[in-house]
C-alpha cells in the first residue's frame, strides 16, 4: 500500500520511535505466559468457589461485602484517571498531558472492563446475572451502577479507539516488519484514514464530544458506587458527602496507578524523550492537588461524626482509631496519603524513581482504604444476631478469596500489556501535531 | 404570600388541637355514672395497689395526696386529698379517671384496667378518715351455669351496645343478674378492650361505645362479648356498624421508590430513560461520524 500524504507529514523520527514499542517480542510472551499461569490458578480458586459456594470465602452474615466489594470500589476508582487526565486536564488546554492521555485511557478501559467481573465474583449465583438486566428496578442503585459502569466502559473504549484512528493509518508506514495480521487489523480499524482536513474536523469533534461526555459519566460511576453505601443508614456509610469523597479518592488511586505505569513505560519502552522529568513533575503536582482535596474530605468524613459521637458512630470510629482496625487505618492514612502528599511538595521528589515508590505506596494505600471503607462498618449491625459465631464478628479473607481477588488484577495487567504492545502508548499524530511541546522541554 | 404559606400548617395545628380538646369533653357525666360503686371492698391491699397506680399515672400532675405539691398548671390539678375532691362520689372519681376531665386531664380507660382504676379510688379515699364505702355490688357472686345465652343489640345512632344474658335451662329464658360482661373489638393482633358492665335484674348490661374506633370500609367492626368465670363461660361475636369508615390506602398501590418497576415514580423512570437515551444518542452520533469517515475514504 502506498503511503498517504498523512503519514509523510509525521516526522520519521517520532514515528519510528513511538511505533518501535509495538512489538510482540519474547519478553512480551514470557510476561503474558506468567500472567496466564497466575490467572489459571485464580480461575481454579473461582471454580472451587462456584462448586462449593461463597462459604469458601470469609464473608458471613455480618460482613457480607468483603474484599470483593473493596476491590470493585478500587477498580471503579482507578478507572476514573482516564477522565481526569484526558478531559479535565486535556480540555483545559494543557498540552503537556498529551503523552500520557493514551496510557490513562488504557488504564481506564482495563479497570472499567474488569470492574464488572469483580462484582460477578461476589455473586453466589452468577448464572443469574442476566436478571439484573431483565428484572432490574429503576429505583435500585445497583441497577444504576450496572448501567453507568457499562456506559463508562463503552465511552472510554470508544474514546481510546477514536484517538487511535490516525495512528492506525500510520501503521502501514511504520510497522513494516510486524506480523501480517497486525497490519491487516491496523488497516481495517483505520477506516481508510487519509488525514484530510475534513476527516480531522470530524475526528476532533467526535473526540471533543466524548471528552465532555465522559466527565459526567465518570462522576456518575463513582458517585453511584458511593451511593451503594451511602443509601444505607449504617454508621460509617450514612454520609451525605460520600459522592465527592469517593470521586476525590478515585483521582488519588488513579493518578498513582498512572505514575507507576509512566515509570514502567519510560524505562522498559525507552521513552525518556517523551515521558520526561517535566511530565513527572506535573503529574506529581496534580497528585498533590487531588490528595489535598481527598485529605480534606477524609477530615470531614471523620471529624463530623467524631464530634457528635452518636452511639453507633462512636463504636465504629473507636474501631478505626484505636480498635481492631486502627493499625491498618492509620497506616493507610499516613503512608498511603499524608506522607506521599508532603514529600511530593518538594521538587527533588517529583522525579521518576521516587514517584514510582510513592505511586506504589499510594496505590497500595488506596486499595486498603477501600477495605477500611467497606468492611469495618458491617461488623456492627444495627440488628445484631444472638449467639453469633466468632467467625461472623471478625472478617478474615480466605486464600481462595484472595486468589479470586488477584484474578481481576491479573486481567487488568493483561489488558494493559496487550493494548500497549499492539498500539503505540503515546499518541503519535498528536505528538507530531504538537511537536513544539517537546522542544519546550 | 410566602409568609402565609408557612403559617397555614400552624393554623391547621391550632384547629386540630382545639378539636381534640373539644372531643375530650364529649362524654357527659350521668346520674348512673355518679352512683356507680366499686365491685369489691376497699382493703389495705387495694389501697397499696392503688398507690402504685397513682404514683405511675397521677402523681406527675396531682402530686402526693395531702401535701398540696401538685404541678403548677392551668387549670390547677388540685390535691386529691382535699375536701373538694373528697366531696365527689366514688362513681364520679371513677368516671373522671376513666374518661379524663377538662382540657388537661387525659382519659385512662385504655391505659389502666377497671379494677386498677377502682384501686386508685380506694387509695385516694384512704386520705379521708370520714369516708365510709357504700355497699358493694358483688359481680362475681354470680355463678354461671345452665344453658347460657348471650345476645347483643347494637344501636348505631346512640353508639350503644346492649347485652342480654339469660339462662334457658328449663325451657324458659330467665335473666341472669349481677354478672360481669366484657366487651371488646377484634383487631389485627388481638382484642381491644372496650369495657366491662354488670347485668341488672333484667339480665341487661349496657355499654357506651367509643366514637373513634376504626372499622372497615363499611364502618363495620367485630364485637366480642364475654361473660363467665371459672365454672362456666360464654362468648359471642358479631359485626356491628359502630366503627369509623376507613378505606385503607395500600402503600404498594402508590408509585414509590420501593415498588415494582410498573409502580416506580414517574420522575425516576423519566430521568433514568432520558439519561440513558441522551448518552446512547451521543454514542450513536459518534459512531455515525466514524461511519462517515469510512464512507468518505471509500470514494
Amino acid at each position: 500500500m502506498e503511503h498517504s500524504d498523512f503519514s509523510s507529514k509525521i516526522p520519521t523520527k517520532i514515528g519510528e520511535k513511538l511505533f518501535s514499542t509495538v512489538n510482540l517480542n519474547i519478553k512480551f510472551h514470557i510476561w503474558m505466559g506468567f500472567l496466564s499461569v497466575l490467572l489459571l490458578a485464580c480461575f481454579y480458586a473461582y471454580y472451587i468457589q462456584l462448586r462449593d459456594g461463597l462459604g469458601v470465602t470469609g464473608i458471613r452474615d455480618f460482613v457480607s461485602w468483603g474484599i470483593y466489594l473493596s476491590n470493585f470500589v478500587f477498580f471503579v476508582a482507578t478507572s476514573l484517571v482516564g477522565m481526569l487526565v484526558s478531559s479535565v486536564v486535556g480540555l483545559s488546554g494543557k498540552k503537556w498531558v498529551i503523552p500520557i492521555t493514551r496510557i490513562a485511557e488504557i488504564i481506564a478501559v482495563a479497570f472499567a472492563a474488569v470492574a464488572g467481573l469483580v462484582i460477578v465474583s461476589d455473586m453466589g449465583r452468577p448464572d443469574r446475572l442476566a436478571y439484573v438486566f431483565l428484572y432490574g428496578r429503576f429505583a435500585s442503585p445497583i441497577f444504576w451502577d450496572v448501567t453507568v459502569v457499562t456506559l463508562y466502559f463503552g465511552i472510554s473504549f470508544l474514546l481510546l479507539y477514536v484517538t487511535l484512528i490516525p495512528d492506525l493509518a500510520l501503521g502501514a508506514k511504520f510497522l513494516k516488519w510486524r506480523p501480517k495480521w497486525l497490519l491487516w487489523a491496523y488497516n481495517l480499524l483505520s477506516l481508510g484514514w487519509k488525514g484530510t482536513e475534513r476527516e480531522f474536523a470530524i475526528l476532533k469533534k467526535s473526540i471533543r464530544i466524548l471528552l465532555i461526555l465522559i466527565i459526567p459519566m465518570a462522576l456518575a460511576i463513582h458517585t453511584v458506587t458511593s451511593w451503594l453505601f451511602a443509601f444505607n443508614p449504617r454508621a460509617g456509610w450514612d454520609s451525605t458527602i460520600f459522592g465527592p469523597y469517593f470521586v476525590s479518592g478515585a483521582f488519588v488511586s488513579g493518578l498513582s496507578c498512572l505514575m507507576i505505569a509512566m515509570y514502567f513505560f519510560r524505562k522498559n519502552y525507552k521513552l525518556e524523550e517523551y515521558l520526561t522529568d517535566k511530565l513527572f513533575d506535573n503529574v506529581g503536582k496534580l497528585l498533590v492537588l487531588v490528595s489535598l482535596v481527598y485529605i480534606y474530605f477524609n477530615i470531614n468524613e471523620l471529624i463530623v461524626p467524631g464530634y457528635k459521637l452518636k452511639t453507633h458512630e462512636a463504636i465504629h470510629l473507636r474501631e478505626l482509631f484505636i480498635g481492631h482496625h486502627s493499625v491498618l487505618f492509620w497506616s493507610v492514612q499516613i503512608f498511603g496519603l499524608i506522607i506521599p502528599t508532603i514529600l511530593l511538595l518538594f521538587k527533588p521528589v517529583r522525579k521518576p524513581f521516587p514517584m514510582l515508590l510513592l505511586g506504589v505506596m499510594v496505590l497500595v494505600g488506596s486499595w486498603f482504604k477501600r477495605f477500611i471503607l467497606v468492611v469495618p462498618v458491617q461488623e456492627h449491625p444495627y440488628l445484631p444476631i444472638q449467639h453469633v459465631p466468632e467467625i461472623f464478628k471478625v472478617y478474615t479473607p480466605t486464600l481462595i478469596e484472595i486468589m479470586v481477588t488477584i484474578g481481576p488484577m491479573v486481567m487488568v495487567l493483561m489488558i494493559i500489556t496487550v493494548l500497549t504492545k499492539l498500539f503505540p502508548v503515546i499518541p503519535v499524530w498528536e505528538m507530531a501535531e504538537h511537536g513544539e511541546v517537546k522542544e519546550n522541554e | 404570600m410566602r409568609v402565609k404559606n408557612i403559617t397555614t400548617p400552624f393554623f391547621l395545628l391550632a384547629f386540630l388541637s382545639i378539636s381534640v380538646g373539644l372531643m375530650s369533653q364529649v362524654k357527659p357525666l350521668t346520674d348512673s355514672d355518679k352512683q356507680k360503686v366499686a365491685a369489691f371492698k376497699f382493703t389495705n391491699e387495694s389501697q397499696t395497689r392503688g398507690m402504685q397506680q397513682y404514683n405511675n399515672n397521677c402523681k406527675s400532675c396531682h402530686g402526693d395526696p395531702g401535701k398540696k405539691n401538685y404541678s403548677n398548671l392551668d387549670p390547677i390539678p388540685g390535691d386529691p386529698a382535699s375536701a373538694e375532691y373528697q366531696a365527689l362520689t366514688d362513681g364520679e372519681m371513677f368516671f373522671y379517671i376513666t374518661n379524663g376531665k377538662g382540657q388537661l386531664m387525659p382519659m385512662f380507660a385504655n391505659a389502666i384496667s377497671e379494677s386498677q382504676r377502682w384501686d386508685i379510688v380506694a387509695y385516694i379515699r384512704s386520705f379521708n378518715p370520714n369516708y365510709i364505702q357504700a355497699e358493694v355490688q358483688l359481680a362475681s357472686d354470680v355463678n354461671l351455669s345452665g344453658a347460657l345465652r348471650l345476645k347483643l343489640d347494637v344501636f348505631k345512632e346512640e353508639k350503644r351496645v346492649v347485652a342480654l344474658l339469660t339462662d334457658s335451662t328449663d325451657g324458659v329464658q330467665k335473666p341472669i343478674k349481677s354478672a360481669t360482661i366484657k366487651l371488646s373489638v377484634k383487631r389485627q393482633f388481638g382484642n381491644l378492650n372496650i369495657g366491662e358492665s354488670q347485668t341488672n335484674e333484667l339480665g341487661i348490661a349496657i355499654f357506651d361505645f367509643p366514637v373513634d374506633i376504626p372499622g372497615n370500609e363499611e364502618g363495620l367492626l367485630e364485637l366480642i362479648a364475654f361473660a363467665g368465670n371459672e365454672s362456666k363461660e360464654i362468648s359471642v361475636s358479631q359485626l356491628a356498624p359502630l366503627g369509623l369508615t376507613v378505606v385503607p390506602t395500600k402503600l404498594l398501590e402508590q408509585r414509590s421508590w420501593f415498588n415494582i418497576n410498573k409502580k416506580a415514580p414517574l420522575w425516576l423512570i423519566i430521568s433514568y430513560l432520558s439519561a440513558l437515551a441522551a448518552v446512547g444518542g451521543i454514542l450513536l452520533y459518534v459512531l455515525l461520524q466514524l461511519k462517515k469517515i469510512k464512507e468518505m475514504n471509500k470514494e
